[in-house]
Formats: C-alpha cells, structure tokens, sequence
C-alpha cells in the first residue's frame, strides 16, 4: 500500500513539474497580459478587432508555458498542428492570400477618376526608407533593418511577407509591430495631420472624380500588373494576388471567385495568420531590446510615411491651379491601412467642415499605399535577397 | 510629353531585350569540386563519383530546374545559339521537388555520366589528372550563372572549394583536403561578405544609396503608372463624349454608395447615416430612386432590418 502511495506521490510531482505554473517565468506573465491588453483594446476600443482579437489570442495562446519533452504541441516544434498553421507564415503563404483578398475587396475607382492620387501614395513610402536608415543607424543588419523599415508602410502581411524572407527571427515582433501600429492609426494620425495643415487647407472641397468605365476598371488590374512586375519582379506574389484579386471583382463574370477570395478565404487566413503570428511573440522570443527598438522605429516610421503624404499633398498644391487643389488631409491615407487611414482622413476633414466628404478622395492614395508598400517591399527584397 | 513617353517606351523595350532571368537563379554559386572521390560522399545507390556543389547564396528557396551544367568550355563562344550551346549541356530536369534549394543550403550533383539514375546525376564525368571546367547556366542557355576550372594538381579526395577571401575582397578558390571538405555543407567563410546584405553594410553603411534607389524605384513605378492611367482616362473619356454625348460629373451612385457604406463604420449609431447608406445602395442596386440625375429618394419601405429606422424620417430628397 505504501508503495502505491509513494508511486502516486511521484507521479503527481512529476505532473506538477508539466504544468504550466512550473514551466513558466515571468516573462510569460507579461506577454500573457500584453494579449489581454490587445483583447482589449479589440473587443471594448473597437481597435481593428478582426486582427487583434486574433492576434491577442494568439500572444496569450503562444505564452502559456509547456514543458519541452517532444510533445508536439508548441509553435516552434516540428509536426505540431500550430507549427503547420505557422507554415504559411514561414514561407510566406498568407500574405498573397491576403492580398487576393484585399484585391477582391478594393474599389480602385476613387484612383482611377483622379490618377494623381497614385503619386501621394507613392510619396508617403518615404517612411519605409526613413525607417530602413534609423534601423541601421541603430545597429541592425541590413536585412533586418529592411524587415523593420516595412512597418512604415503600415501593412501587415506586406511586413510578414518581407521579414519571413529577409529577417525570419525577427519576424514576430515586426508583425506585431505592424498590426499594432495599424490598429492604432486613429490615435496616431490625426494629431499629425492638424499639426501640418492650416484651418483653410483643411477645408479644401475636392471636386468629385470624373466617371470610371467599366473597361478602365477591368484594364486597371491588367495594366497595373504589368507596369509594377516588369519593373519590380520581387514584387510579384504581393501585386499578382493583389491585381487578380480585383480582376476577379472588376470582371463582373467571376463574382462567386471574387466573393470567396474576399469573405471566406479572406477570414480563414486572417484568423490563422493572426493567430500563429500571435503565438510567435513567445517572450523568451520576444521581450527582448530589439523589440522595444522595433517599437520604437515602428513608430516613427509611421509618423515619417504620414507626414510624407501631408506635405508632399501641400506640395502639389503649390502646381495645381485653385480649384483642382487637394486637400491636405488625405495626405496621411497614403499609407496602405485600407481603409482605416482613409476614415480618418474623412473624420478629420468633418471637424472642420461637416458638408465636406472627403472618404472617396483618401480612398485614392489608400489604395495606392497598398500598391506602394507591396512595390517597396520587392524592391528591398530584390536588392538584399 | 510624347518625347518623355518615346524615352519611357523605349528603355522598358530595351530592358525587355535583355537576357531573360530564371527567377532568382542568379543567386545560385558553384561552391565546390571533388573530382576523385575514392573515400568520400556516396550517390542513392552507395556509389561514389565526381560531384559539384552549388550552393543557393539567398534567403529564399529556389529551384535550380531547368538549369544546365556542363564541362565542355566549347559553350563559352558568344557566336553560339542558345539552342547550340544547351545541346552541348546536361539539363537538370524541371519538376523535381529533389533540385530545390532552402535558403543558404547546397545542392550536390554527381558528374558521373549516368543520367538513367536520377535528376542529380549529370550525362558528363569528370576525370583527374586535368583542368576540369565547369559551366553553369540559366535556363535561357545563354546567361552563364557561375563557371569554375579545377586544377589539375588537384588530388584524390580532394575539393576544389570557393571561399571569400576578404583580403582580396572576392570570392577564390582553394584546394582543401579530405578533412576539409564539406559537400551538402556551406564551406567556411563562403557567405561571410559574398553576399547581398554584407555589400550593402560595407558599401551603404547608412542606407543612404539603397533609401535613394528604392524610393526611386517606387515612385517611378507608381509615376509610370500614373502616366499610363491618365492617358487612358483621356482616351477613355474622348470614346465615351463620342459614343453617349457629354456625360454629367457628378459622383456615381456606386461612389456614393460605397462612401456611406463605409462611413457607417464611423457613424454606427447614427440611425440617419444608416437610413442614408441604405438609400445609395438601394439606389444603386434597385433603381428604387427618381429617375433625375445626382438626386436620391429616400422612400418608407417594409421588409428589412432598418424598417424601425426609416419610420422615424420623413421622406426627403438629398441633393448632392
């Protein structure tokens, strides 16, 4: 009988020592409350919640401490079903289905009826490489310091898509970084954008963009493949989803493709690329300097890529002639954050003038942004890889 | 404006007529040699033989199918054809999940003249006791990748093997010993400064160069883009004043439409934003509207969510 005890003792010490109270440090704890916060702030801020709700689950989901005997249930443990899921991050599967789908979803109509919108969300990638000479500056190779530089283009998948290729350890806080940053545009951006208009250019009124053909909207995926791949191969699992995907919409005759590629492909990816990328954020991974350094560059690269789109809005109106001239705060949508930028841009726009809607006009650089940002990620990634 | 397009036109027409790239095959690097393998790497089948390493230089898995390898240095005369030059070259067959390569990692092919035994086995043999050369070229068979000549001093079980010799600042090669060798392995040093990322941090230490080109790059992109677009909204606008007559500007109804439908993102518990973006869309999906240019109605309907919503307006007309 004593013997039974004694085995039954030892058995249960030996289980304590697979629970998670055992296994774990304090640095599980805090990532663990990181995730509550990004619930949070999902779930009671409305901040992007199909992203952080994922994303935080994600963090609380990858920190819950295990013991490492060959269970295969970790993230980082080959053959475990979330180290299946994290395979698409790895090789980069997830960010051109996203892209499919933010094709699929993309009206480029606002672009289309007034072109030179294109040129400010090509501007407002400035903060990509504002950011990419900071990282170095800071002493990040330059392959890493590439990977950082992206989150200026305030694009998730575009983030994951070059740091899984150019800086794969630092890929975890990167995503983070940018998804956070990107749920944070309405704390971020409008402060900025008052700080660099005056009260009249704030109450421009744009006049409305002149009427897309159908032809205009079917070529533009067509063209736009085109003229952005043969310059920027790199580019093209980023563009080619993009552009089939709203090939797909604009087509009219693939309207079941088009609505899968941005609803249910669509949500499946996010929720597995949220939730893996979360789990990635390990803190033994993850609370290191280089973390809070990413943060950091994350941040100003953000405020670099929105004051470039304000500015270089306040420099064409210097060339346009009364009238055309556009209105300065839908500079700061020329960041890819579709279409959360362009929302502010509106909300903004409306404290100052209530009768002036300026959402379809941000819509344009919004969507070039997208474009931008994927051009910019082939571009670093033809010259480092 | 038609001279900046002609230019335009004319370098994109002329980059086109370079030698086309496999994808990223250019990052592919003959990375060493071992003609006499009496001791060492053995094939599927337990045999040893010649064999050449390559070894993929980037951070990306390519695949090196459709590639050549050849011995023959007859392939370096330009006046060749590229169909001429790969009839005197072993292709390495398309299709086989064998000949892709994982970042940084090397690929080893036997020059043993037995192609029956597999994708790794090339249809030319190496032999000792003379320079043996090594082509290795791009599916087009016309850009030449990497190409190395083996001494003829080499010995048994010795390699041929590239390393960085950062004294010269270039890659170079040295004999190393069966001790030495390292087949399916990155040789010492081979990536130390070789690469992409080690140019840029001693060439651009501050990112200056690559921040000027990238951005170039992206903005003249987007600029081409936006070249090409507004030329094809003229044309477009001139075909359609000429097929339908002068056309009202106003924003179309499915602009309309859309910018409600977002803004409710922004006005969630304003009922009058909701029953406004109902309006556009039912306006533009359901012809439920005046038949008058840039003027919506919104009508009392029964039937949807929003009926609670649309009894409390009266009926209005908003001009836009």
């Amino acid at each position: 009988m004593d013997s039974l005890w004694a085995f039954i003792g030892t058995k249960l010490a030996d289980f304590l020592t697979f629970t998670g109270f055992a296994c774990g440090y304090y640095g599980n704890y805090i990532m663990i409350l990181v995730g509550f916060i990004f619930l949070r702030l999902a779930i009671k801020r409305d901040f992007e919640p199909l992203l952080l709700v994922p994303i935080g689950f994600g963090i609380i989901l990858g920190n819950i401490p295990f013991k490492a005997i060959g269970l295969e249930i970790g993230l980082y443990e080959d053959n475990s079903v979330l180290n299946f899921f994290y395979s698409g991050v790895v090789n980069g599967w997830y960010p051109p289905l996203i892209f499919l789908g933010i094709g699929a979803l993309t009206d480029f109509t606002a672009l289309l009826s007034n072109p030179k919108l294109l040129l400010v969300g090509g501007a407002a990638q400035f903060g990509i490489f504002a950011a990419y000479m900071l990282a170095l500056a800071m002493g990040f190779e330059p392959n890493q310091a590439a990977g950082i530089a992206i989150i200026g283009g305030a694009d998730g998948p575009t983030a994951i898509f070059l740091s899984s290729k150019l800086a794969p350890n630092l890929m975890g806080a990167i995503a983070v970084c940018a998804y956070s940053y990107m749920a944070l545009v309405p704390l971020i951006q409008p402060p900025l954008m008052r700080l660099l208009t005056n009260p009249k250019e704030r109450t421009i009124r744009m006049k409305p963009g002149r009427h897309v053909s159908q032809t205009e909207r079917i070529l533009f995926p067509i063209m736009g493949l085109l003229m952005t791949t043969f310059l920027v191969p790199s580019g093209l699992p980023l563009l080619g989803m993009l552009f089939f995907g709203n090939l797909l919409k604009e087509s009219t005759k693939t309207t079941r493709l088009a609505k899968t590629a941005s609803t249910s492909l669509n949500d499946i990816v996010v929720i597995l690329l949220g939730l893996t990328v979360g789990c990635s954020t390990q803190a033994s991974e993850f609370l290191t300097t280089k973390t809070l350094l990413i943060f950091l560059i994350g941040a100003l690269s953000f405020i670099v890529a929105t004051a470039s789109g304000i500015i270089f809005v306040k420099l064409m109106n210097v060339f346009l002639p009364e009238g055309r001239k556009i209105n300065p705060l839908i500079g700061n949508a020329g960041v890819s954050a579709v279409p959360m930028s362009a929302r502010i841009s509106n909300q903004v726009g409306q404290e100052y003038d209530k009768s002036n809607f300026l959402l379809m006009h941000a819509m344009g650089p919004n969507v070039a942004g997208v474009i931008g940002s994927a051009l910019a990620a082939g571009v670093l990634l033809g010259f480092l890889n | 404006m038609r001279r900046f397009l002609t230019l335009t036109v004319s370098i994109l027409l002329g980059l086109s007529a370079q030698h086309a790239w496999g994808q990223g095959n250019e990052h592919f690097k003959i990375s060493e040699v071992l003609v006499e393998n009496t001791t060492g790497l053995t094939d599927e089948y337990g045999d040893r033989g010649a064999w050449i390493e390559i070894t993929n230089t980037s951070w990306s898995s390519i695949n090196l199918g459709g590639c050549y390898l050849t011995d023959n240095p007859a392939v370096l005369d330009e006046t060749l054809t590229a169909a001429q030059r790969i009839s005197m070259m072993s292709p390495i067959a398309i299709g086989d999940p064998q000949t892709k390569v994982s970042p940084r990692q090397q690929i080893v092919f036997f020059a043993d003249g037995k192609t029956n035994l597999g994708t790794l086995h090339l249809n030319f043999v190496l032999q000792g006791g003379r320079s043996n050369f090594i082509a290795f070229y791009d599916g087009n068979g016309e850009t030449l990748l990497d190409s190395v000549t083996v001494p003829p001093t080499l010995g048994k079980d010795q390699s041929w093997a590239c390393f960085y010799d950062e004294s010269k600042n270039r890659r170079t090669w040295k004999a190393c010993s069966f001790d030495e060798i390292t087949p399916k392995a990155a040789n010492d040093n081979f990536h130390k400064k070789g690469d992409k990322v080690g140019e840029f941090k001693e060439k651009d230490p501050y990112g200056v160069a690559l921040s000027l080109m990238a951005m170039g790059i992206v903005f003249g992109s987007i600029l081409l883009l936006f070249i090409v677009f507004v030329l094809f909204s003229k044309i477009s606008d001139a075909y359609d004043i000429y097929r339908h007559g002068p056309r009202n500007h106003a924003a179309s109804p499915a602009d309309a439409a859309t910018m409600a439908a977002i803004s409710l993102d922004l006005s969630e518990n304003d009922a009058t934003w909701v029953a406004i973006g109902l309006a556009l869309h039912e306006y533009s999906s359901s012809q439920a509207h005046d038949p008058e240019s840039g003027i919506i109605t919104i009508r009392r309907q029964g039937g949807n969510r929003w009926n609670d919503h649309g009894r409390e307006l009266q009926e209005r007309t908003l001009k836009q």
